[in-house]
């Protein structure tokens, strides 16, 4: 009984890690009420595929899930329609 | 009714009329197969991203359809054989504007379900975050 109490409540005593100011951004494009990818649109795509070509990683460009999805699935139609590279050296 | 998109990469070489002959062709096409078209658009030409059959620009038309379905596979595969077609893509977009305005409709509940909760505290006065609290009493 009691022991519960005192693991209960050792959690609030230890000091929390120092934390990095960071502000969360939004995906940009829920912040853009953007909610179809289109694969024609070649000026957006190519911010999300730098230098060699490649599909940016959403832990880089911070875009949310869903819209992950549509931007790879848009870039690779874009690709197969030569509007985007497939490699670029 | 499913909604398609063409999308496709005419060759370089062919003249303004012979264009304007093959996008007459692709509408008979499609016309041929049993959908009906909803709009044609000249995308213009473009350099290509890489080198398709050795060149490196091409004009692109746009073209929305619809149809059952079943009419692709005739309508690929007379884009695939003709010669002045470098290449194409057929793309079913119903599916995908009827998500695009699902999200779009879900965003404005969201909103608005922000709007009655930032009216509603105002009303009650005195406190702002004690939301739950405050429908209990």
């Amino acid at each position: 009984m009691a022991a519960a109490e005192n693991v209960s409540a050792s959690p609030t005593t230890s000091a929390s890690p120092p934390q990095r100011v960071r502000r969360r951004r939004e995906c940009r494009f829920c912040r853009e009420k953007i909610d179809l990818i289109d694969y024609k649109d070649v000026e957006t795509l190519k911010a999300f595929t730098p230098e060699r070509g490649k599909i940016m990683p959403r832990r880089l460009s911070g875009v949310c899930a869903p819209h992950q999805r549509m931007l790879t699935r848009a870039v690779k139609r874009a690709r197969n329609m030569a509007l985007l590279p497939y490699v670029t050296d | 009714m499913r909604k398609y998109e063409l999308l496709f990469i005419v060759r370089p070489t062919l003249s303004d009329q012979e264009i304007a002959a093959l996008i007459e062709q692709v509408k008979g096409h499609i016309g041929n197969v049993g959908a009906t078209l909803t709009q044609v658009q000249n995308l213009g030409r473009r350099q290509l991203a890489y080198e398709i059959d050795h060149v490196r620009e091409g004009t692109y038309v746009l073209m929305h359809f619809e149809g059952s379905g079943v009419e692709i596979a005739e309508l690929d595969r007379r884009l695939r054989v003709s010669d002045a077609v470098l290449r194409h893509i057929i793309i079913r977009i119903d599916e995908e504007l009827k998500r695009a305005e699902r999200m779009k409709r879900r965003r404005q509940r969201k909103a608005a379900r922000r709007a009655r909760a930032a009216s509603r505290p105002a009303r009650e006065g005195a406190r702002g975050k004690g939301g739950s609290g405050e429908e209990k009493s």
